[in-house]
């Protein structure tokens, strides 16, 4: 299955995000996203499944998790 | 030897945080929040893991309201000057460490001003003396929990819910009471706290937390970090980023320190504070009782008549004529770690009413004992019988 990356940006929010996601029983992985893709240079995302896409989109609106982005890889 | 400068400092530490910090370096070597191989994640794991814990321990429920610094001064000076506005006024209390009160000193230099409120007597009395110095600018009550020079502890719930009452924020300084005296953010009002991770929660030297109330989420955080530089994320912007944590944790962290913090903190909750505090509290009761049969000796405590403000196991005191150095050093070369001087606490020295060196200080942590205690008594009868 194709991955999707989550733009989150910090680490703290990225492993936030991660955990939250792990409680659902969604698989994530912490990777750092190419600077050319976020507009402030460095940030933290997070690899997930892309059939997950809508569900982690939820998930993290509702858990107060800001992301910039929903990429497939 | 006998280590009484606990509130300076824990010593010894608990087995798990000197093996929490040797596995922080052997297995979580990287740079957290900077990469995402293996050894910078195991990092960030430590990190996020002591977040989590640190807020749920003090009643926060947002694990990224808590901030790493160095150390409670460097905690304290974030809160201070990010929440303190130009021409603000501030109440802090008689029993401020400098790490209060020289923040709030130099804020002179934005026209911010000062009074000193009297910590001593019933609540009542302390709430008193805090509502009759309150202005109409008055925009922030920073305290300390407990004094830090005889173990006073102050009515923060109170406080607090004044505080929340007059929309004044409420700091508040736990450098000896984080892990001793129970302390929830949201029960008692507390827009920042500010804690030691080396002191009651066990852990080494090198990092301390101010913990916002989750109040201050992305969309409210209306003041400026005290320190930029690099963050790990927005690299190319040439501002701090604009949520919490990372707004004011530029640099690298303490990993290994933060590390121990948390190994202290789990060791601190699995024996219980109340039971640590009540261990120190009989310590306190004992020595006291030692040292009033002894006519040479004056001790400084200050009562608050308030059943529910029982302090900590700290003691002050002076051989009468006799400098507090001069003390210290007796029990120094007798194996005994004392503190003397003025602690970092001129008003509370002021308040006390101590000699003209300050005085001695003796501090417990959980792993001291009655059998010291009679030890030090019995050094003490040497150092006065010596003169």
């Amino acid at each position: 299955m194709p991955s999707c990356c989550a733009v989150i940006g910090s680490i703290t929010y990225a492993l936030k995000g991660q955990r939250l996601l792990a409680s659902f029983n969604i698989d994530s992985r912490v990777i750092k996203v190419r600077s050319a893709g976020t507009a402030g240079g460095c940030a933290y995302g997070l690899e997930f499944d892309c059939i997950n896409s809508d569900t982690v989109a939820a998930l993290l609106r509702r858990g107060d998790i800001p992301y910039r982005d929903i990429f497939r890889m | 030897m006998i280590y009484f400068d606990n509130a300076a400092t824990t010593y010894p530490k608990p087995r798990a945080v000197y093996d929490a910090v040797l596995r922080a370096m052997t297995e979580a070597g990287g740079n957290p929040g900077r990469s995402a191989h293996r050894l910078s994640m195991a990092a960030a794991d430590i990190i996020y893991d002591c977040r989590c814990e640190l807020a749920e321990f003090f009643g926060c429920s947002v694990p990224e309201n808590v901030v790493f610094t160095y150390n409670t001064t460097y905690a304290l000076n974030i809160a201070i000057k990010g929440l303190v506005s130009r021409g603000d006024h501030v109440l802090i209390s008689n029993f401020e460490h400098n790490s209060v009160l020289r923040p709030v000193a130099a804020l002179a230099s934005r026209n911010v001003t000062y009074s000193v409120f009297d910590a001593r007597g019933s609540t009542v009395e302390v709430l008193n003396s805090i509502k009759s110095l309150v202005r109409r600018n008055t925009s922030a009550i920073i305290c300390t929990h407990v004094s830090n020079v005889c173990g006073l502890e102050l009515p923060i719930a109170e406080i607090g819910e004044y505080c929340a009452s007059r929309h004044i924020a409420f700091i508040v300084d736990a450098a000896q009471s984080a892990g001793v005296r129970p302390i929830d953010m949201r029960a008692y009002n507390i827009d920042a706290l500010c804690i030691p991770g080396h002191k009651s929660l066990y852990g080494i030297t090198g990092c301390g937390a101010v913990i916002f109330n989750e109040k201050y989420r992305e969309s409210y955080i209306p003041f400026s970090p005290i320190i930029e530089g690099g963050s790990g994320v927005d690299s190319l912007n040439i501002g701090m980023p604009s949520l919490l944590p990372e707004r004011f944790e530029a640099g690298t962290l303490c990993v290994p320190a933060i590390a121990a913090l948390l190994a202290g903190m789990r060791e601190v909750r699995r024996v219980g504070i109340d039971k640590i505090a009540q261990h120190e509290l009989k310590l306190k009761a004992k020595l006291c009782e030692l040292l009033s049969e002894m006519p040479e000796v004056e001790l400084y405590l200050p009562s608050c008549d308030d059943e529910s403000r029982p302090g900590t196991g700290v003691v002050a005191f002076n051989i009468k004529g006799k400098p507090s150095s001069d003390i210290a050093d007796a029990f120094a070369k007798r194996g005994i770690c004392v503190r003397s001087g003025f602690h970092c606490a001129p008003l509370a020295h002021k308040a006390l009413g101590t000699g003209p060196d300050g005085a001695v200080r003796v501090s417990f942590s959980m792993y001291s004992s009655e059998n010291e205690v009679r030890a030090f008594a019995t050094a003490l009868h040497e150092i006065i019988a010596e003169g």
